[in-house]
């Protein structure tokens, strides 16, 4: 009899728990750099807690003007436009490029990402808002530890960091996010789930 | 079955020296690989582009150019370093990973060694009689739990009470205080507007201002008044703004050689060094030529000798110093190709004004005199302030956009040019954008037309009122709207080029827009118009020309080998193009094609528009101000 009461207690409060934890649980959120305010300012590569920082580069190809002369891989004071080392911006030669067409009489060329070179340090970020700004940074959760006082959050300088939500763990620039409303409207693309749909087209990841 | 190993895994068990060994090693380890990680760690280049020997080379190869052995032999080097250094980079990376593993299994090794000494070690506890001092220890534990738990709650509770007497309210305490908060708009003295509203002026700076109101108070006297200002007509006839007076970048009356060489000085009347840097235009008011230039620590404006080229006065603006509530200095920062000094100056014919990276105007007599000085906070703006001033009627416009799209901080204000007081003053509900305003007349109308991100708004321009808005224009917009024949024409590399047709009010997007195109618009560059065309120069150096009418297709493109910030200007019958590297041509542009008359070579950077005024062209380079003439 005591036995039964016991099980019992253990069943309603169990019971009790879940009830509350589905209606109380707070939204798991993650860190995430808000692409509109991010200046490329460096922070992001020395701050961080890891040693290689979890915020890298990502291309967003549909707002990227396919530049000859690109201010995201060349340097400013550039002496020619090829891929030799005094000519590039980043440092550790993590922005690929690769000729894709002649139109025009112009010359346009893709630049992708190499993840695993990219430092986060935003040279690329900086020199891309001269023009489209189709370059910005993004915390990758697959490397980031998710700190409960992020270090590059308290040192970033136009409090572009901010927390969003776990199942949706990357954000688009303003204008980019408008554009892929509308192509997500898309009867077919609507069938994938869309916030995939959404990084996948924006990051090529 | 016979397992003849494990006696000696038995005595291994027991073998309290061995695992004491065993601990020892792992221990060492783990504290040798610490010491490397931490040496490693702390050696680290965060960024290898940031490495002395790497820096001094990419500045050797910028002061190289010309010399081309030299300048291959630096590149090669750079080269070599460039993959020293990543490699170096990417295994100092490899080698922490290997080491965090390596650290953590001789960690485990270590604290597991130390726990099978510790378990060898044990021994059983002999029982002794219990000593006893008389008092019950389980009393005495409880009475201290008690007054430990009663003083925490006691130094809560007093720690609660401080902050609720000391918190301080937020609200200003007196009428003074209060008063504070809210600046008289027409105030002389400086006042900030800008987000830096903690900023506060140093008694330096209060010094400056009292000179200024002084100056103001003198120019207020009855015998400055007596000057009038000159008329519009009289302004067309100078270069009195960014791309000349009625801001469309087109010298129509010039007679200038089509030929010049820098290098052996034909056809260049005189040059003359500059001092500072800056990237603002010239402006020419008659026989003189106005400048300014600028860096973190100093700020002047200059006249030059439009005939011979000599420097008349250059008088030094003080730097506003504005200081956080800790004391501290406020840190400015622009944009390298921006610089302290990219707005062009402009002139009423009485006096030029000059604006700075750090969001103050000023206005200087034309004996170089200082008669007024504003400030408005640094620009909350990513690459730093460069909409260049205009100077319209007795005023000058301001367009001070700075902010982002959530949080646009952006407005458009007129300053007296007598004494810089606020005409009036309208909130732009855009971002920071870098355009320069155009006044137009539409119907007896000024209008002052702005782009910005998404709109281009037009004002009336003698009390600021909103006329109508056009959705044109996205992302940082750069280039300067021109207009003839009532239509407006702004462009932006995105998302192109429009035509927008006066004579409209509220939103007139849908409305009176003549055209849009989307190919080959500029992200820096103005617009320039020359017959019945509209050419568009990128950055990336591709010369597009459009139908003005029917837009559409591009007539046609061309592409010139270099970068480009320079506007075209229109001088004759020709298009001055100058890029980034000093390379200029001059060409004629019809409907039928672009064809190049002459090239020449500045022979160093070029990153401002050139002014036109009579027979010559002013051209301001990194180092010189250069005079291009005939005669």
């Amino acid at each position: 009899m005591r036995g039964t009461r016991v099980a019992g207690a253990i069943a309603l409060g169990t019971l009790g728990g879940l009830l509350a934890g589905s209606h109380g649980d707070a939204e798991e959120t993650r860190w995430q750099i808000d692409p509109d305010k991010c200046i490329g300012c460096s922070h992001c590569s020395t701050y961080c807690v890891l040693d290689e920082s979890a915020v890298k580069c990502v291309q967003c190809f549909d707002m990227c003007g396919y530049c000859d002369i690109c201010t995201g891989y060349l340097d400013t004071n550039y002496d020619d436009v090829n891929t030799a080392a005094e000519n590039q911006l980043c440092p550790t030669a993590a922005v690929v490029r690769e000729f894709v067409e002649d139109k025009a009489g112009q010359r346009f060329y893709q630049y992708t990402i190499d993840e695993d070179a990219c430092i986060g340090c935003g040279k690329c970020v900086k020199g891309c808002a001269l023009m489209n700004g189709s370059l910005y940074l993004q915390v990758m959760h697959d490397r980031c530890v998710n700190c409960n006082e992020c270090a590059i959050e308290k040192a970033c300088p136009t409090q572009a960091y901010t927390r969003v939500p776990a199942e949706k763990p990357y954000l688009v620039k303003a204008q980019a996010q408008s554009l892929y409303e509308s192509k997500l409207a898309d009867e077919a693309l609507a069938q994938d789930d869309p916030v995939a749909k959404l990084m996948r087209m924006v990051t090529m990841r | 079955m016979s397992r003849p190993l494990q006696p000696m895994w038995e005595s291994l068990m027991r073998d309290e020296r061995a695992w004491r060994r065993i601990a020892i090693i792992a221990g060492a380890l783990s504290v040798l690989i610490v010491t490397v990680m931490l040496v490693s760690f702390f050696a680290r280049e965060t960024d290898p582009s940031l490495n002395g020997t790497f820096a001094e080379l990419k500045q050797s190869l910028q002061d190289t150019r010309g010399n081309v052995e030299r300048h291959g032999a630096i590149a090669n080097q750079i080269r070599v370093l460039d993959v020293e250094l990543r490699k170096e980079y990417f295994d100092r990376r490899a080698f922490m990973t290997v080491a965090s593993w390596l650290l953590l299994a001789s960690v485990f090794v270590a604290v597991a060694s130390a726990k099978m000494v510790a378990t060898i070690d044990r021994r059983a506890p002999i029982l002794g009689e219990m000593v006893s001092d008389g008092g019950d220890p389980d009393a005495t534990i409880s009475v201290q739990s008690i007054s430990a738990v009663g003083g925490f709650a006691l130094g809560v509770l007093l720690f609660s009470g401080w902050l609720i007497v000391s918190a301080r309210s937020v609200l200003p305490s007196n009428a003074n205080q209060l008063a504070a908060l809210f600046p008289e708009p027409e105030s002389i003295v400086a006042m900030s507007t800008g987000t830096n509203s903690q900023e506060t002026l140093t008694e330096a700076a209060s010094d400056v201002e009292q000179t200024d109101r002084a100056a103001i108070e003198e120019d207020l006297l009855p015998t400055s008044q007596a000057k009038p200002l000159p008329t519009l007509q009289t302004r067309l006839k100078n270069w009195t703004r960014f791309r000349g007076t009625d801001g469309s970048g087109v010298g129509l009356n010039a007679s200038i050689p089509e030929a010049w060489d820098v290098e052996s000085e034909k056809g260049i009347l005189w040059k003359s060094p500059m001092e500072l840097p800056g990237s603002n235009s010239p402006i020419v008011w008659e026989d003189r030529v106005f400048l300014c230039g600028a860096t973190a620590e100093r700020r002047t404006v200059c006249s030059f000798d439009a005939r011979s080229g000599d420097l008349v006065w250059q008088t030094d603006v003080p730097l506003p110093a504005p200081e956080l509530d800790d004391g501290e200095p406020v840190e400015m920062e622009v944009n390298d190709d921006t610089g302290f000094a990219a707005p062009t100056m402009t002139t009423d014919g009485v006096r030029v004004y000059a604006m700075f990276a750090h969001g103050d105007v000023v206005a200087v007599s034309f004996d170089g005199e200082i008669a007024w000085r504003r400030e408005f906070g640094f620009p909350n703006n990513p690459y730093g302030h460069a909409s260049s001033l205009v100077a319209e009627g007795d005023v000058v416009l301001v367009q001070l956009d700075q902010g982002s799209e959530d949080e646009p901080e952006s407005q458009l204000i007129a300053l007296a040019g007598a004494t810089g007081e606020t005409v009036w003053e309208t909130k732009r509900d855009v971002p920071a954008s870098w355009s320069t305003p155009l006044v137009v007349e539409y119907e007896g109308e000024r209008q002052v037309i702005t782009c910005a991100n998404p709109w281009v708004i037009a004002y009336r321009a003698s009390d600021g009122e909103e006329l109508w808005r056009c959705d044109a224009l996205y992302q940082d917009v750069g280039p300067s709207p021109v207009a003839a024949d009532g239509i407006v024409y702004v462009c932006n590399e995105v998302p192109g080029g429009a035509a927008i047709r006066l004579g409209g009010s509220g939103d007139v997007t849908e409305t009176h827009v003549d055209w849009i195109v989307d190919f080959g618009a500029p992200d820096t560059t103005s617009p320039l118009l020359v017959d019945n065309m509209i050419l568009m120069l990128a950055s990336f150096g591709t010369l597009t020309s459009y139908d003005i009418v029917e837009a559409g297709d591009p007539l046609w493109e061309v592409d010139f080998d270099d970068g480009f910030k320079a506007s075209p200007t229109r001088i004759g019958e020709h298009v001055l193009l100058i890029g980034e590297s000093g390379l200029c041509w001059l060409v004629t542009a019809t409907k039928e094609g672009c064809e190049t008359v002459w090239e020449a070579d500045f022979g160093e950077r070029v990153s401002a528009s050139p002014a036109v005024l009579g027979e010559r062209i002013y051209v301001r380079g990194d180092n010189h101000l250069f005079c291009i003439g005939g005669s």
